[in-house]
Formats: structure tokens, C-alpha cells, sequence
């Protein structure tokens, strides 16, 4: 029997939904457990309704001003007053800060972006994590006879139902890291324009291959036709032809949409990290060779450009 | 003002993965072709940052400072080629294959030998193992407060005035020195190097410190989290390439098959 701690992380009034990942993932471990979750805000009533043996509320007065510092203080002091052999996190902008900073403070292994439980014996358990962006796997070994963090990668297990029924909840309280070093003055969310490349149900991605901002028009033209949003890869937001906040990769959004279009996309390990969840691929290059390709349903090798527009006439005429 | 900035040697993220091989005894990414390595992109948004917030001062350095086995010398000295000033490394036989605590231990070392530095810069996560932890561990080692994907640094009065990306928006933090900075792309380009720069480069000699130059003991630096293995996942994948005489005849046919799947 191994004890488990989730760590979540919510946004004021509502429950991270994507926490609920982290309990399939504790699903998944073969062993016996007994499940605790932490919660830094949100709302209570669904809090309570966490697939979880016991769960801790800590309120936080204004999330916008949340200061990691105290979070990791609250968090050392937690998991002093309870131990746990196991905690996990998701991935998210507090959890990518907590999750390590909390492990190297405890002085427990890290294994970041789990993304597959594969076995336990006597006193190792072993996890899948991606390397390389999505070209490469590695399967890492722990020493599971003492503590150690997980962070799940995000979208790679289901999110559990919440339960029927509520469950009491507990306090923890929150004290201020009286030796931090930094203060948060004000945090301003952008509003986002258009259909949400992370929540979008079909996404049309640009790469060099588009070759101008005039391209990214006929994306945009094709995106409207569809009901979808506009992706980007790193080459073309770097060329400038559309806003960085549009990039899909390792190092921008990660969508998991039922359909996705890349034109001119070559399929670099960068960008296969943020859009290997799409259900069904479209892929249009001019390189037959493109690794694109081994990672789509469908493939056309055509001049991206020219197979834009007559697609987009064709989607024209149907409607 | 004396800064630092972190970076790690890497194959080139923009190499197809159709185009990459995985030495198992190194565990190593490497390119089926012959691709130079290059540094880390995120710790060239590190160096471009650390250049501008040097620009505040009249007087500071920039010290490089790298970890690894048989790093490739003309690759980790871009950064002098950029402008900063000094390049120390610790590359050693066996430490290809340490974890990212003996990795952030040693970088911690060679901070503290040549330090105290008022400034710390490393790239948000390295493009290889993406790991995302090196800096959280060196601000846990040397007890310096940590602030993550950073923007821009503004210097008022004493203090540091701080732009953080978050996931769709940003914060603004007020911070002072000494400070750990991680940086992602939204830096800006970084700078190309000029030809006085590379001149500079090539004559810069690599401080290279042994493991026993810094104290540390291999017993220090055994991996708390063991790489058994690596390997391609198995790609199940079919695709259906679709045919037609020319582009129009190709767009009908995936209209009908997306139709077909249901999927438009």
C-alpha cells in the first residue's frame, strides 16, 4: 500500500479540470493506494466532489497574485506533517514552477511529464517520458522504497469522472514565506481572440512551406470555412507571418483537436510535441520524404500553397 | 555586475525525427546525417537577455558556463561570439549519462567557484530531455530565489521590475539580486554574432574544471532517477496518401474521405 498525493491547482471558483488526469494516472500505478488530494483554490463544491480517500482545501485570497514561494512553504509543510511515497503534479504554469522547486527543496527525485506507468517490483517503478520533443522515448526507473514527484504529461491519460457524491473537506492554511524573495505585483490575462487553439475541435497549422503572411490569409480563409483555429509552426512564427501566441509545439500550445491540417510543415520534433493528440492528421508537403507524414491519417504531396486554395474552392462549392 | 548564463550543447530540435538515430549505450539523440550540434535555443534567448540587461552596467562580465562530455568546442563558444566574455566547462568522460541533480550540483559548483554572480540565466528547458528542472535545482543548491520564463528585466532604482510569460497573458514581479532567470523564445531573436565576435571566439581558450577542480566526488553525482533504456516509439501509424491527377482532383478525393470519416 503506497500513499499518493495530487497536487492541484485551480483558478478561483472552478475546479482544474485537467487535474482529474492525475487520478487516472494513479489508476494506472498496480499497487494498493490510498489517495490524498491538495487543493490551492478554487471552488469547494466541486472540490468535494474529487475522486479522492481524502481531500485538503487551502484557500487563497487572490489568485492573480499567488506567489509560488508561499505555495512550496505550504507544500514542505504538508508533506512533513503527512507522508506520502508518491506526489503527483500536472502541468500547468504554477505546477511547471512547484513541482521541481518543491522536489529540490525536499531533496526527493523529479520525473517530469510522465506520460505511462509500466511496471513495479520490490522497490523500483518504472514510467515512460518523451524525449526529444515526441521523436524519442525513455524509460526511467525509480526508487519507489523512498518519495519521489511525478508530473504527468498533459493529455496523456483520461480525466476521471468526479464523484456522485461529495466528501468532507479539510483545511490547510496557507502562511507566507516570510523570507521570499520576490513579489508578484499584478498578473494581466490577454483576452483571447477568436476560437482557442487548445480547446478547438479542428486546427489548420502553417510552416515554412506557406512561405509569406500573405499564406497565413489562405490558412486563416481555410480555418473560417471549418469553424477552426490557426496553428503556426516555430519556423513561421519566427518568420513573423503570424503571432507567437499561435504556435503549437514544445514550446507553445499542445492541442488535441479531431482534425488537423499542416501545410508546409515538415513534421520537426518540436512540433509533433504539441499536436501528436490530434485524432485524425491531414498532412500537405511537397516532400514525400517529410516525417510529417508517419505521423499522419492522411497525406497530399503537393505545393502546400496551391493545394490550399483549390481545397478551399473545393469546401466552397460543397456548402 | 557579474552575470552567468547556463547552456547546454544539443542536436538540432529542427531535425526531422525520420532523421535521427539513438546511440543506446550513450543514450544520445543523433542525427542520421551529418547536422552539427548546436546550443540550446532557449539558452541563446538567455544569452540575448543577459547581453541586454549587461548593457544597464558600466562595468560587468558574462560568464559561460557549461556540463557535459566531449562538447563540441566551435558550438558551446557562440555565446563569446555574441558577446559575452568568458566560457568555463566542466567536460568529463562519464558525465554524459548523470541526472539532472548531479548536472545542476556541478553547474551549481562552478557557480560558486567563480561567483558570487548577481545574475543567473538559463534557458526554460533544453530541447533534448525538455526536463524543465536544472534551474529550480541550482536555485535549491545555492538558496537564489528562482523566476521562470521571463520576458524583459527592467532595472528601477534598486530593484528589478520583472515581466513573466504565463500562459495567455503575463505578471509583473518585483524581484532583487541575486536571481535565477529562465527565458523562452518570447526574448526576442537573439542576437547574430559580428565578425569581431567570432575573431574573439576563436581565440578564447575553454576553462575546462575537472570534477576533482570542484570538490565533487563521483559517489556525489549518481543518478537519483535511472535512464534504463531509449527507444523509438512504435509508430502504428498508416497513412493514406491521396492521389489525383492535380491538385483539384487531390482536394475532391480528401473532401470525400474526410466526409467519409466523418471528420468534416
Amino acid at each position: 500500500m503506497i500513499s499518493v498525493l495530487a497536487v492541484i491547482i485551480n483558478e478561483n471558483d472552478t475546479l482544474n479540470e485537467s487535474s482529474l488526469e492525475i487520478f487516472s494516472f494513479i489508476d494506472s500505478l498496480d499497487i494498493e493506494k490510498k489517495v490524498t488530494a491538495i487543493n490551492f483554490g478554487g471552488d469547494k463544491e466541486l472540490v468535494s466532489t474529487i475522486p479522492s480517500n481524502d481531500i485538503f482545501y487551502v484557500p487563497i485570497e487572490d489568485s492573480n497574485k499567488t506567489n509560488p514561494q508561499d505555495l512550496i512553504l505550504a507544500l514542505d509543510k504538508f508533506t512533513t506533517e503527512n507522508y506520502f511515497d508518491l506526489i503527483v503534479f500536472q502541468k500547468d504554469d504554477l505546477s511547471n514552477y512547484l513541482a521541481p522547486a518543491f522536489s529540490y527543496r525536499k531533496k526527493i527525485p523529479f520525473l517530469p511529464d510522465v506520460k505511462k506507468f509500466v511496471s513495479s517490483d520490490q522497490d523500483r517503478m518504472k514510467f515512460i517520458r518523451p524525449i526529444h520533443g515526441e521523436s524519442a522515448e525513455g524509460l526511467y526507473s525509480v526508487n519507489s522504497k523512498k518519495p519521489f514527484v511525478v508530473k504527468i504529461r498533459k493529455s496523456s491519460f483520461e480525466k476521471k469522472l468526479l464523484s456522485t457524491k461529495k466528501s468532507d473537506i479539510k483545511e490547510f492554511l496557507l502562511q507566507k514565506d516570510m523570507t521570499r524573495r520576490f513579489k508578484i505585483l499584478d498578473t494581466k490575462k490577454l483576452e483571447p481572440t477568436g476560437i482557442q487553439l487548445d480547446q478547438a475541435d479542428v486546427v489548420i497549422s502553417g510552416g515554412r512551406g506557406i512561405g509569406s503572411k500573405e499564406g497565413f490569409k489562405k490558412i486563416k480563409e481555410l480555418a473560417k470555412i471549418l469553424d477552426g483555429a490557426v496553428g503556426a509552426s516555430r519556423a513561421a512564427v519566427e518568420a513573423e507571418w503570424i503571432e507567437t501566441s499561435q504556435l503549437v509545439g514544445l514550446t507553445g500550445k499542445w492541442i488535441s483537436p479531431n482534425l488537423y491540417f499542416t501545410f508546409g510543415i515538415s513534421g520537426a520534433s518540436q512540433h509533433l510535441a504539441g499536436c501528436t493528440n490530434s485524432k485524425n492528421i491531414v498532412s500537405v508537403n511537397i516532400d514525400p520524404e517529410a516525417s510529417i507524414f508517419n505521423h499522419s491519417r492522411f497525406g497530399i504531396i503537393a505545393d502546400c500553397n496551391e493545394f490550399l486554395s483549390e481545397l478551399i474552392e473545393e469546401l466552397k462549392k460543397t456548402q | 555586475m557579474k552575470i552567468c548564463v547556463c547552456i547546454k550543447e544539443v542536436p538540432d530540435p529542427d531535425i526531422p525525427s525520420n532523421k535521427l538515430r539513438i546511440d543506446k549505450q550513450n543514450f544520445k539523440i543523433l542525427p542520421t546525417e551529418n547536422v552539427p550540434n548546436v546550443v540550446n535555443g532557449f539558452d541563446l534567448n538567455a544569452v540575448e537577455l543577459a547581453l541586454r540587461f549587461a548593457e544597464n552596467f558600466d562595468n560587468s562580465s558574462i560568464s559561460i558556463i557549461s556540463v557535459g562530455n566531449a562538447l563540441t568546442s566551435d558550438v558551446i563558444k557562440k555565446p563569446i561570439a555574441m558577446g559575452a566574455d568568458e566560457i568555463i566547462t566542466c567536460d568529463n568522460e562519464g558525465l554524459g549519462k548523470i541526472d539532472i541533480t548531479a548536472t545542476a550540483f556541478i553547474l551549481s559548483r562552478i557557480i560558486e567557484k567563480n561567483g558570487p554572480y548577481d545574475m543567473i540565466f538559463c534557458g526554460r528547458h533544453a530541447s533534448d530531455f525538455d526536463y524543465a528542472s536544472v534551474p529550480f535545482a541550482i536555485s535549491e543548491f545555492l538558496s537564489i530565489p528562482i523566476i521562470n520564463i521571463v520576458k524583459s528585466i527592467t532595472l528601477k532604482d534598486e530593484k528589478l521590475l520583472i515581466e513573466r510569460v504565463i500562459t495567455d497573458g503575463f505578471q509583473m514581479i518585483e524581484a532583487s539580486m541575486p536571481l535565477i532567470i529562465t527565458t523562452g523564445n518570447q526574448v526576442g531573436d537573439p542576437r547574430y554574432p559580428t565578425l569581431k565576435g567570432i575573431m574573439n571566439a576563436s581565440k578564447k581558450q575553454i576553462n575546462n574544471l575537472s570534477l576533482s577542480d570542484l570538490g565533487i566526488s563521483e559517489t556525489e553525482i549518481l543518478p537519483l532517477i535511472e535512464l534504463e533504456e531509449m527507444f523509438f516509439p512504435e509508430n502504428e501509424n498508416k497513412v493514406e496518401m491521396i492521389e489525383g491527377a492535380n491538385n483539384q482532383e487531390k482536394a475532391v478525393n480528401l473532401i470525400s474521405k474526410l466526409k467519409e470519416e466523418g471528420a468534416i
